[in-house]
C-alpha cells in the first residue's frame, strides 16, 4: 500500500471517528437525567422563563431536528453562544486555545526529550547503576502528582529564589514552571516505554548485524535500534499529548494560567451547556486528530505498517 | 595446495560460555587457516560451534556471557583478539563482512535497501551521498537485483526472500572486503534459490578473489561451494582436507558416518544411517575424544586420550587416534 493510500484510508477513518464521537456526545448529553432548562432557570423560575430558556436551548424542538443542527454545528466548529458571557463558545475556546497548545507541546518536548536519552541508556545498561536512577526516576514521576511538584517548584523557584514569576501567562518564562511539572510526568511514563522498547529492539538479529557492518554503537542504538523502537512511544506521546491538549486543569489552577482547563472547569461550576458541549466536542476533535497524525508518523517511521 | 600466508589464521581458540553460573565448552581449541580466493567450508551440526567460530573472528561473541580462554585470530598477521573495540570495528564490514541465515531478521525493517548499502560505504569507504547512491546501484546490478532501481527504495518487507538474501550480500560486499563469512546463507531458502545464491557468491569470490567461510550444517551444500573442508564436532576440528578428498577418503569416523548420512541416488531405496547417541554435552570436558562416546569405532585410549589435529597426508588432518587404520563401519 502505497503512503497516500495508507494516509486516505486513516483520513477516512478520522472523519468516521468524528462522526460517531459526535453522535454519542449528543446522546449522551440528552439522556442524562435533568432538563438543562430547569436547572438553568433554577427554583424560581416560571414556567414561561422555562420555555423561553428551551427555546434558547433548541431544546423543545423534535430530537431529530436536534441532532441535525448539532452535526451541522460540529461540522462549522460552531457550537452557539455561552449562556453566561454570551460570547461564542467558539471564539471563547480560540481564545484559550494557543496557550494550552503552547503547554501541551512544551510539555511534550520536555518529556521526549527527557525520556528517550534516558530511556535509551537504561536500556543499553540493563541493570546498571544508570539504569537504576532512570528506573526511580520514572516511578516517581509517575506517583509525584504534577500540582504538587509544580507547587515545590513554586515554592523553590518563585519564593525562595524568585527566578520564575509566581502566575500568570504573559510571558514565555512564566510558562516554564508549569511545562516543566507537566514534562517531568510525561517524561516518566515515556522513558518506560522506551526502555521497554528498546530493549526488545536491541535483543534482534539485525542489530548484530549491523555491529558486523562496523557501525559505532551510537548509530547502532541511535538510528537502527530507536527507529524500530519508536511506534509504542509514539503512540504513548500521542495520547499524553491528546491529554494535555485538552486542557491541564490542576496545572492551570496552580499557576493561575487562562488555558482551556480551567475554562472548562468554570463553564462545569456554571453550567454553561453549550461551552461544555463545545468543549467535550473539541477535545475530541483534538483527540482525533493527534491519533491520526500519530499513525500518519508510524508509516513513515515503519512502513511495515501499511500492511497491516 | 596452499603455501601463501593465510589470511586469517586461527590457533587453537578455546572459547567458553557461562551459562547459568555453569561453564559450557564451546570452542575446544579449533585452529583453522583461510586462504585468499579460497572457500573453506565448515561443516558441524548445530552447537557444534560453527557460529561461535564466525562471531570469534569478526569480534562480536557475546559479552560477558563467552571468554576466549586462549588461541589467536590473526588476519595477514595482525592479531584481531584483544585489539580496541574502535580499530576492530574498521575490520568489520570493512575488511570481514558476513552474510547471515535469515535475511529477514538480519536487515533493519525500517531502512530501505538503499540507505543499508549507502551507510556502510559511507562508513568505510568515506563515499559522498552522489557516489554513495552510484555504489549502492553498481552493487545491486552485481547480485543480480539491478534490473530496476525499485530495490533501492525498497524495504526489506517489499522484498522476496531470495531478493533479501541478494541485498544482504550486497551490503556485505560493499566495502570489497577481504574475506566473507556466510553462515548458512542458504538454509532459509528453498533448493532452487539456493543454488542460485550459492553460484552468486561462488561468481563473487572469484572476481573480488574474497576469502571465504561458508558454514553450513549441510554437507551436499558446502559440496558445490568449498574448496576445503572442516569438520567441526563438539567445539573441535575433527578433520580438514579439499573437499574432494573428504568424499574420496574420509579419516574420521565422524566425517564417514556424515557421508553416510547424505541422501544419495546411488544407494536409492537403502535406509538413512543416522549417528546413535547425543552430542557431548557443552557443560562436560572429557580428557579423551569428544566423539568417543558415540563413536563405533572407540578403544579403551579413546577415552583417555584426546587425539591431536594431524595431517596425515598433504593436507590432510584428522583427529582421530585411528585415523590411519583401514575400517569398516
Amino acid at each position: 500500500m502505497s503512503f497516500i493510500q495508507y494516509a486516505a484510508k486513516r483520513l477516512l477513518r478520522l472523519i468516521l471517528t468524528l462522526f460517531i464521537i459526535s453522535t454519542i456526545i449528543f446522546f449522551v448529553i440528552r439522556v442524562i437525567p435533568g432538563d438543562p432548562a430547569l436547572i438553568i432557570g433554577g427554583v424560581d423560575a416560571s414556567p414561561s422563563d422555562i420555555q423561553a430558556i428551551r427555546t434558547k436551548l433548541g431544546t423543545d424542538r423534535p430530537l431529530s431536528a436536534q441532532y441535525a443542527e448539532f452535526l451541522w454545528s460540529v461540522l462549522h466548529l460552531d457550537f452557539g453562544h455561552s449562556m453566561i458571557s454570551g460570547e461564542p463558545v467558539r471564539s471563547l475556546i480560540l481564545q484559550r486555545f494557543p496557550l494550552t497548545l503552547t503547554l501541551a507541546v512544551l510539555g511534550l518536548l520536555i518529556g521526549i526529550l527527557i525520556a528517550i536519552p534516558v530511556g535509551v541508556l537504561s536500556a543499553v545498561k540493563r541493570w546498571s547503576g544508570w539504569d537504576y536512577l532512570g528506573l526511580v526516576f520514572s516511578q516517581l514521576g509517575m506517583a509525584i502528582p504534577s500540582f504538587w511538584l509544580g507547587i515545590l517548584l513554586l515554592l523553590l523557584l518563585a519564593i525562595k529564589f524568585p527566578v520564575f514569576p509566581l502566575f500568570g501567562a504573559d510571558s514565555f518564562i512564566s510558562l516554564v514552571l508549569p511545562a516543566l511539572s507537566l514534562g517531568v510526568a510525561r517524561a516518566a511514563i515515556i522513558l518506560r516505554h522506551t526502555r521497554a522498547s528498546m530493549i526488545e529492539e536491541l535483543s534482534k538479529e539485525y542489530v548484530i548485524a549491523a555491529r558486523a557492518k562496523g557501525l559505532p554503537e551510537s548509530v547502532i542504538r541511535y538510528k537502527h535500534a530507536l527507529k524500530n523502537a519508536l511506534l509504542p512511544i509514539i503512540t504513548i506521546a500521542g495520547i499524553e499529548f491528546g491529554y494535555m491538549l485538552g486542557g491541564a486543569i490542576i496545572i492551570e489552577q496552580v499557576f493561575s494560567l487562562p488555558g482551556l482547563g480551567r475554562l472548562f472547569l468554570y463553564a462545569i461550576y456554571q453550567r454553561d451547556f453549550p461551552l461544555i458541549q463545545g468543549g467535550v466536542v473539541f477535545i475530541a476533535i483534538v483527540f482525533s486528530l493527534v491519533n491520526f497524525v500519530a499513525d500518519i508518523l508510524y508509516s513513515i517511521v515503519n512502513p511495515k505498517i501499511r500492511l497491516e | 595446495m596452499n603455501t601463501a600466508e593465510p589470511l586469517i589464521a586461527i590457533e587453537n581458540l578455546r572459547v567458553e560460555f557461562t551459562q547459568e553460573k555453569r561453564r559450557a565448552f564451546a570452542l575446544r581449541g579449533i585452529s583453522i587457516s583461510l586462504y585468499r580466493n579460497e572457500v573453506h567450508g565448515l561443516v558441524g551440526e548445530s552447537g557444534s560451534g560453527k557460529t561461535v567460530t564466525s562471531m570469534a573472528i569478526i569480534g562480536l561473541l557475546p559479552k560477558p556471557a563467552a571468554k576466549i580462554l586462549s588461541g589467536s585470530i590473526r588476519y595477514e598477521g595482525q592479531e584481531l583478539l584483544f585489539l580496541p573495540e574502535d580499530e576492530l570495528r574498521a575490520y568489520r564490514g570493512g575488511k570481514i563482512a558476513m552474510v547471515f541465515q535469515e535475511p529477514a531478521k538480519y536487515l533493519n525493517p525500517a531502512f530501505t535497501v538503499g540507505e543499508q548499502i549507502r551507510e556502510m560505504v559511507t562508513l568505510h569507504m568515506g563515499l559522498e551521498r552522489s557516489q554513495a547512491e552510484a555504489r549502492a546501484h553498481e552493487l545491486l546490478g552485481l547480485v543480480g537485483l539491478g534490473k530496476d532501481d525499485r530495490v533501492l527504495k525498497a524495504y526489506p518487507h517489499e522484498l522476496s526472500s531470495g531478493m533479501k538474501q541478494r541485498a544482504m550480500i550486497a551490503i556485505a560486499i560493499s566495502c570489497n572486503p577481504d574475506f566473507l563469512i556466510a553462515d548458512e546463507p542458504t538454509t532459509s531458502l528453498d533448493v532452487t534459490l539456493q543454488l542460485q545464491i550459492l553460484k552468486l557468491l561462488k561468481r563473487l569470490k572469484n572476481m573480488k578473489s574474497m576469502g571465504m567461510l561458508f558454514i553450513s550444517h549441510d554437507l551436499s551444500v558446502i559440496r558445490e561451494i568449498a574448496d576445503r573442508v572442516s569438520v567441526i564436532y563438539a567445539g573441535k576440528i575433527v578433520e580438514s582436507t579439499r573437499m574432494a578428498r573428504l568424499f574420496e577418503h574420509p579419516m574420521h569416523p565422524y566425517t564417514r558416518l556424515l557421508l553416510m548420512s547424505i541422501p544419495d541416488a546411488s544407494r536409492k531405496g537403502k535406509r538413512l544411517a543416522t549417528i546413535a547417541g547425543q552430542v557431548l554435552d557443552a557443560k562436560d570436558d572429557p580428557p579423551g575424544c569428544v566423539f568417543a562416546p558415540r563413536c563405533p569405532m572407540a578403544k579403551e585410549v579413546c577415552y583417555r586420550e584426546s587425539p591431536k589435529l594431524i595431517a596425515h597426508e598433504a593436507g590432510h588432518a584428522s583427529a582421530c587416534h585411528f585415523a590411519e587404520e583401514a575400517w569398516a563401519l
